[in-house]
């Protein structure tokens, strides 16, 4: 079933649109999931928490592109879940991994007073991606967005790894450079 | 700021900024999986190879080992000069069954018989003797030295006519009813009525299978419904039946009071199916207890996950039905990754499914077990 007939179940309100979603999709958001949570029972958390989520917002929202949407509250919801799970002692996930590469371009220590505007970050970063080249640009998706593994990645672009962590670091800096420009205290 | 809430900004990202990320990971997903698929099916049919030659070798090396190599006798000398057979000094030798006859008694340890080497050298080696004992039975044995797969075609080969569907439902069901919800008295005029086996309208095959049921007599060989089927009316099938008491006709007249169709189920296709060949596909015999259930309300409940299948579609025919039936554990997969959706389905898989799929009927309540 194509995407453009699952969103229309949805917006019949069909519940049949959620099993086609789970039917074509789940790998992928289990996959995505999976990059930020380390147990099973987790991800299928994630995932039917996720559904429910898609169901309530489609309507009034009609994504463009499903997979991305799907991807999106997925890794948002995984986030959460992992959230809510973490204790004391670190998972150890993609998800932990590459929020500490992202620590060499932001100060280590909580500053709780600069309350800052996360949607003026997102656009910031918006700006700093479209001017990126489309394959730069996808890396960056994958492990910051959806933190695939480095060896996923390189895989998939057919890249060895060791180019893929320099493309990345390079990455990194020219965000923060581009963000200390924007006048974000990195 | 913190890393965290840097990644959480990224959330507020466009979705055109991650959909052609989100294609790539897509991308990778589907290819991966016929990987997977090949390692699953090679780990799968290396072990039962192995098996299989294990086996086999256990029964073939008895005549083997004393006749053909005097290195062999000289091995059992020690053992059992004329049967050996049964004791452990045939294992070794069977085992590499393999190459049972290149390696000498020693070198037969070699364990590496589980892996490959043996798939290729086995065949040829253990055939010529074979050919010896011909005109007896070493066919059972010859599946073993075949590759990987084949062990299931068999088992395919009895496949389940449109007649044989009926009745195997029939008997999986009892003969169970509607709930007599409606006016429990109306009934009584309905039955007589059930007119020709064909009258449920929507089902197609109606007029195709009303001839066939009279012209294929003893379908399913363990005959069971003696009892006469309370169809109503055995009406004109009892002509049918080869006095087994099985009665298709009589047993699709039932099935179709009980599944009459409301509507196609989604599927576009009746309950009843299309013409049905006579082995029937998993995918064929999915659809039809897939429109069966949805026509009395039924949707048959998830039990497992999906997974994907190498001869698995959307948007076919069989494409809803499959997917609910295999995740309702009515039908199941030949292996990991693969469905079987367009092989024949043996009767004992149809019978399985049947009860799989009588079980849920009953439990949900649409159906009241019969007498």
């Amino acid at each position: 079933m194509d995407d453009s007939r699952i969103i229309e179940l949805f917006e019949d309100r069909d519940e049949s649109a959620i099993r086609e979603v789970e039917r074509k999709y789940s790998a992928f958001l289990k996959k995505i999931a999976r990059n930020v949570l380390k147990s099973e029972q987790d991800v299928e958390e994630c995932l039917s928490d996720a559904y429910y989520k898609v169901w309530n917002r489609i309507p009034p929202e009609k994504p463009r592109d499903l997979p991305a949407f799907l991807g999106k509250i997925t890794r948002d919801e995984a986030i959460s879940v992992y959230r809510a799970r973490r204790s004391k002692k670190r998972i150890g996930s993609e998800y932990e991994i590459s929020l500490d590469e992202l620590c060499e371009i932001l100060p280590s220590a909580d500053t709780p007073e600069e309350e800052f505007d996360a949607r003026v970050l997102c656009d910031a970063i918006a700006s700093y991606l479209g001017a990126l080249p489309e394959r730069t640009r996808k890396i960056f998706i994958r492990r910051y967005f959806f933190f695939d593994p480095v060896k996923t990645i390189a895989t998939s672009y057919g890249m060895s790894v060791s180019a893929v962590k320099t493309a990345l670091f390079r990455l990194r800096t020219g965000l923060k450079e581009f963000l200390t420009k924007e006048g974000f205290t990195v | 700021m913190r890393a965290e809430d840097l990644a959480l900004a990224l959330g507020g990202l466009d979705e055109s900024f991650i959909a052609p990320a989100a294609a790539d990971m897509l991308r990778d997903e589907k290819r991966r999986a016929p990987r997977v698929l090949k390692l699953i099916a090679i780990a799968a049919a290396a072990v039962t190879v192995a098996v299989l030659l294990l086996l086999a070798g256990l029964s073939v090396g008895k005549p083997r080992t004393p006749v053909s190599h005097p290195e062999a006798t000289v091995r059992t000398e020690p053992g059992e000069p004329g049967g050996s057979s049964g004791g452990r000094p045939d294992l070794p030798v069977v085992k590499p069954g393999a190459s049972p006859e290149k390696s000498t008694g020693t070198e037969t340890e070699t364990d590496p018989v589980a892996t490959e080497p043996d798939t290729t050298t086995a065949p040829e080696a253990t055939e010529p003797e074979y050919t010896e004992p011909e005109p007896t039975e070493p066919e059972p044995t010859e599946p073993a030295y075949y590759e990987t797969d084949p062990p299931e075609e068999p088992e395919v080969i009895d496949g389940i006519s449109d007649d044989e569907f009926y009745v195997m439902m029939y008997r999986a069901l009892g003969g169970a009813s509607r709930p007599p919800e409606e006016p429990p008295a109306a009934e009584p005029p309905e039955e007589p009525q059930p007119k020709d086996p064909g009258t449920q309208g929507v089902d197609s095959e109606t007029d195709e299978s009303g001839e066939p049921a009279d012209s294929t007599p003893g379908s399913v060989p363990g005959s069971v419904v003696e009892t006469v089927i309370p169809c109503g009316e055995p009406t004109p099938a009892s002509p049918a039946t080869g006095g087994t008491g099985d009665n298709p006709a009589a047993a699709k007249q039932w099935y179709l009071r009980t599944f009459s169709e409301i509507e196609s189920g989604g599927t576009g296709q009746s309950s009843g199916g299309e013409v049905t060949p006579l082995p029937m596909t998993k995918a064929q015999l999915a659809v039809r207890l897939y429109n069966a259930a949805h026509n009395i309300g039924v949707i048959l409940p998830a039990v497992r996950e999906w997974a994907w299948f190498d001869d698995f579609a959307d948007g076919q025919w069989y494409s809803d039905a499959v997917f609910e039936a295999y995740r309702a554990g009515v039908i199941d997969a030949v292996s990991a990754h693969h469905m079987g959706t367009d092989e024949p389905i043996s009767a004992s898989e149809a019978e399985a499914a049947a009860a799989k799929f009588a079980a849920i009927m009953l439990e949900s309540g649409a159906l009241v077990a019969g007498n």
